[in-house]
């Protein structure tokens, strides 16, 4: 827009010069309009809010209602406002919400979408940007904006039949006095009462059912402990096939950690090198094995957000190759751990590797993401000859069969 | 015909740009044009001719004055039809899609029946006979044709098409952003023409008003009638550049598909309304005239100042001038010092002497305040816009010199301010305990006299016998106290009856009081704070 200033001097000069009252008037008049008008938008500026308000989190096909709630907190009226939220292209289509609307003092008005999350990931939502101004066009428009949000999608998980993965322990192998390693969530059935056992033990119902004083028998404490080691190194998987194969990956690690936690109701851990959005960077992730269901959801959060790397992805540190990240993240695992590596690929680096884990007391499985050879149905396992059993998964019913 | 209409039974057609060029052909859905055909067709002509007549008014009305010119109606209609033919021609020029020299042809006929048409309208004023005159004249001379005043009233008119064609082409632009992407936004030219009519407006109104003599010699009297057409401009202005804002607006949100609330397009008259209807209260408000000027003001304020000053210096000085009056035995002095006393009505400026002249001042003060604060508010909004321009400022040195003064003075106030709340609360107790001090000391008979000392032995013994559970109202009289103070300190009725009677002799008579009296009080206050002292009286 001109600028009015000097036009606004120069009228003003005029009446001045010509002493003409109307002019003066006119003068008064453009400039009162164009310092209302400004102090008017900047006002409105202020008083105007916004509020987002979502579910951040979601399973793959789920919709996610978004409202948003704008607020006029003044007592002046906003002749108009601009939103504009950013949207994933991937949750929604247009990637926008847009929406002009005028507001009344202390009015709150309220919008909703909704996003469907098609598929794992970690999604922006925004930032809100809103923009308002004069009526005539000679202010300059103000900007605000909201800062973005995040909704995380969590990878597919699918049930699995039977995980039929080895494992060392429970094993008699582990010297632990009874009370100490006993699990009293686990019950495995009663026995007699015998002198010295502790009251805490007795089961009252069965005792009185049987009427004679009887005891629990609780499992052996030391649980099976299981770290799934990801591969998400882009080299590692067929360059035709890198999307699904890596995605296939996630959804085998997800589908396996939610098996043992809640089906089995054992310890599970996960280690993994990513490119992580939250951290713009290649993160090492290692969460450790637990099993409650709030580690579960750990786990699947990081495996939402996690997404393959070049072998030197720019601007990021150097990743370490599998077979060494596999050797270091074995001195964090205890004996009897079972190590489950889903991977793309395999060479005599990893299989070395597999071993190194092998004499170091854990159960390791190899879970290969990659096509069946043709020739035959279950995979020519390269690690069974040193007794590390293999499953080739290509397709996602496979990963049931596990 | 309508689009419909001309293509039979099909699809409506419309224009739609594309890259290189228009075309016409059936719009998909993002391409419908709103219906505005009540706008392009009614409001559009309408304030046009309205904005047109306002400029030509006072343009009309001057050239009329001259010999051998048209009519008034001559000059002020013809411009105004001419600048709507430009309006309309520019609408067909865009739906026949012409360009290059098919276009330029178009113009220049145009043109050419715009001017036989002023010609006719030129006629139209004359009589038959003179027609005839006209019309021999003609063949005698050629240029005849081209009469003075045809000239004058076609230049003007061809001035007003071009803005109507230009405002046209604009209109289109504001309400279809894909046309002249890249250029000026179609909005400033829009603004820009509005504000070089208004000027015009104003300069041919002004040369129909005023003395331009008396203005060079700065002798112009004041102009109070008011230039309605000028009014009629800049408020039908405003408002016209209020809707070209939301038409643009809407135009824009149509192409990033901004879903518009339906209460937008319903307040926005509203709001544009009560906005100017505010901004005219104020342009009422604010003078319009030298009725006083800022130094006129300013030295009004500084007489208010000075006059109030010295009514508050009279009234601290007046006690002082009739205590020296009682010591000097003479009748009060009128003013200390041989000072005259201020007089009490400020030197009212002439202008404020007149009937209604505070609200000339009010007015006056407010037009000063509202200049200033917008002078403020505007320069410093520039440089804030403009953070160059703040930095070459606080370059340059007698600025930055200025700066810092301003900031060290700025520092030392709130050094001083922060000295002054540290130190304020000890001084306001040490004025309390001095305060505290005197009263006590007033209570208690300041003064080594033997008259202050019976009365101070009087007050201890009143206070010991508070102590004691005798205390004394304030609305009790020494003899109403007595009989409390027997029942306390029985058997000493004696003193206590001959130190309350030497009290009232000596808070209340004038003459003399000896030493022997005040002695012999000290004797019966003696008695009777020593029996108050005793054991069975605590």
């Amino acid at each position: 827009m001109p600028d009015l200033v000097p036009i606004l001097l120069g009228f003003f000069l005029l009446a001045a010069v010509l002493r003409i009252d109307t002019y003066f008037s006119l003068v008064y008049l453009v400039a009162a309009a164009y310092l209302l008008g400004r102090l008017w938008s900047h006002q409105a500026m202020r008083q105007l809010r916004t509020r987002r308000r979502l579910v951040n989190r979601a399973f793959p096909g789920e919709e996610i209602p978004i409202e948003l709630e704008v607020t006029n907190d003044g007592w002046l009226p906003v002749p108009w406002v601009e939103m504009h939220d950013s949207l994933p292209v991937e949750m929604a289509s247009p990637p926008f919400f847009r929406q002009a609307l005028a507001m009344l003092p202390r009015e709150t008005r309220r919008f909703s979408y909704r996003l469907t999350g098609h598929r794992r990931g970690y999604y922006p939502i925004g930032p809100m940007i809103w923009r308002t101004g004069d009526l005539l066009g000679f202010a300059p428009i103000q900007i605000g904006s909201q800062a973005s949000e995040y909704i995380i999608v969590y990878p597919r998980v699918l049930p699995l039949q039977t995980l039929g993965l080895p494992t060392r322990s429970p094993l008699a192998s582990l010297p632990a006095p009874a009370p100490l390693f006993e699990d009293p969530s686990r019950i495995q059935g009663v026995r007699p009462y015998q002198h010295g056992d502790s009251p805490r033990r007795i089961h009252w119902s069965a005792s009185a059912s049987a009427r004679k004083l009887l005891v629990k028998r609780y499992q052996p404490a030391i649980a099976r402990e299981t770290l799934i080691c990801l591969d998400l190194a882009q080299e590692n998987y067929a360059f035709q096939r890198l999307f699904p194969a890596t995605e296939l990956a996630v959804v085998t690690a997800a589908s396996i950690a939610n098996h043992i936690i809640v089906r089995e109701s054992l310890s599970v851990g996960l280690c993994a090198q990513a490119i992580d959005p939250l951290a713009h960077g290649l993160t090492t992730f290692s969460l450790p094995p637990r099993r409650e269901r709030a580690h579960l959801m750990s786990i699947l959060e990081v495996l939402a957000r996690a997404q393959t790397y070049a072998e030197v992805s720019p601007g990021t540190t150097t990743p370490v190759p599998l077979p060494q990240f596999l050797r270091e993240q074995s001195l964090r695992v205890s004996w009897g751990t079972t190590v489950v590596v889903i991977t793309g690929s395999r060479s005599n680096a990893l299989t070395r590797s597999l071993l190194y884990l092998k004499e170091r007391g854990c159960a390791v499985v190899l879970v290969l993401v990659m096509p069946p050879p043709p020739a035959a149905n279950s995979a020519p396992h390269q690690g069974e000859p040193v007794g590390v059993p293999a499953y080739v998964v290509w397709r996602e019913d496979e990963i049931k069969t596990l | 015909m309508s689009d419909r209409r001309r293509h039979g039974f099909g699809q409506p057609r419309v224009l739609v740009r594309e890259t290189d060029d228009y075309v016409e052909r059936t719009p998909t859905a993002g391409e419908t044009r709103p219906p505005n055909s009540w706008d392009r067709r009614l409001m559009q002509p309408a304030t046009l001719g309205l904005l047109v007549a306002c400029v030509v008014w006072p343009v009309a009305q001057l050239i009329s004055r001259m010999p051998s010119a048209p009519g008034f109606v001559t000059l002020l209609m013809v411009p105004v039809l001419m600048s709507l033919v430009g309006l309309t021609t520019q609408h067909i020029v865009v739906r026949r899609l012409l360009s290059g020299s098919e276009g330029l042809r178009f113009r220049l006929v145009e043109l050419g029946v715009l001017f036989l048409g002023t010609k006719l309208a030129a006629l139209a004023s004359l009589t038959v006979p003179e027609l005839g005159q006209a019309v021999r004249a003609w063949s005698a001379s050629p240029l005849a044709f081209f009469d003075t005043g045809t000239v004058i009233t076609y230049a003007i008119g061809v001035a007003c098409w071009w803005m109507g064609t230009a405002t046209a082409q604009d209109l289109d632009a504001v309400r279809d952003p894909s046309l002249y992407v890249g250029e000026t936004d179609p909005r400033q030219r829009l603004t820009k023409r509005y504000f070089i009519g208004g000027a015009i407006l104003m300069f041919f109104a002004a040369i129909n008003r005023v003395n331009l003599i008396s203005v060079v010699t700065l002798t112009q009297q004041r102009t109070r009638s008011p230039i309605v057409s000028a009014l009629v401009y800049f408020l039908a202005g405003l408002l016209m550049l209020g809707q070209i804002r939301i038409a643009r607006l809407l135009s824009l949100w149509r192409r990033d598909r901004v879903a518009v609330s339906p209460t937008l397009r319903v307040t926005w008259p509203r709001y544009l309304a009560i906005l100017l209807a505010v901004a005219a209260c104020v342009a009422f408000v604010l003078p319009t005239g030298y009725t006083i000027g800022l130094l006129d003001l300013t030295a009004y304020v500084l007489q208010w100042a000075l006059a109030l000053l010295a009514f508050l210096f009279m009234i601290i000085t007046l006690p002082l001038s009739w205590l020296a009056s009682l010591f000097l035995g003479g009748e009060p002095q009128a003013s200390p010092g041989g000072l005259e006393r201020p007089p009490l009505e400020p030197p009212m400026a002439t202008a404020a002497a007149e009937p209604g002249a505070w609200w000339a001042v009010l007015r006056s003060a407010l037009f000063w305040v509202v200049l200033g604060t917008t002078v403020i508010y505007l320069v410093r909004s520039y440089i804030r816009d403009h953070p160059g321009i703040g930095e070459a400022l606080r370059g340059f040195a007698p600025l930055a010199w200025l700066g810092r003064v301003w900031s060290s003075l700025r520092r030392w106030l709130r050094r001083a301010g922060k000295r002054v709340g540290r130190a304020l609360p000890s001084v306001v107790a040490r004025l309390r305990a001095a305060r505290a001090e005197r009263r006590s000391g007033r209570r208690h008979g300041g003064g080594t006299g033997p008259r202050e000392r019976v009365i101070r032995r009087y007050l201890e013994t009143i206070d010991l016998a508070g102590e004691s559970g005798a205390t004394r109202h304030v609305d009790q009289t020494p003899y109403e106290y007595r009989p409390r103070l027997d029942e306390v300190v029985q058997g000493e009725c004696s003193a206590v009856t001959g130190l309350t009677e030497a009290f009232i002799e000596a808070r209340y008579s004038d003459h003399e009081i000896n030493a022997a009296q005040a002695t012999e009080t000290d004797a019966d206050a003696e008695r009777i704070q020593r029996a108050l002292r005793r054991p069975d009286q605590a």
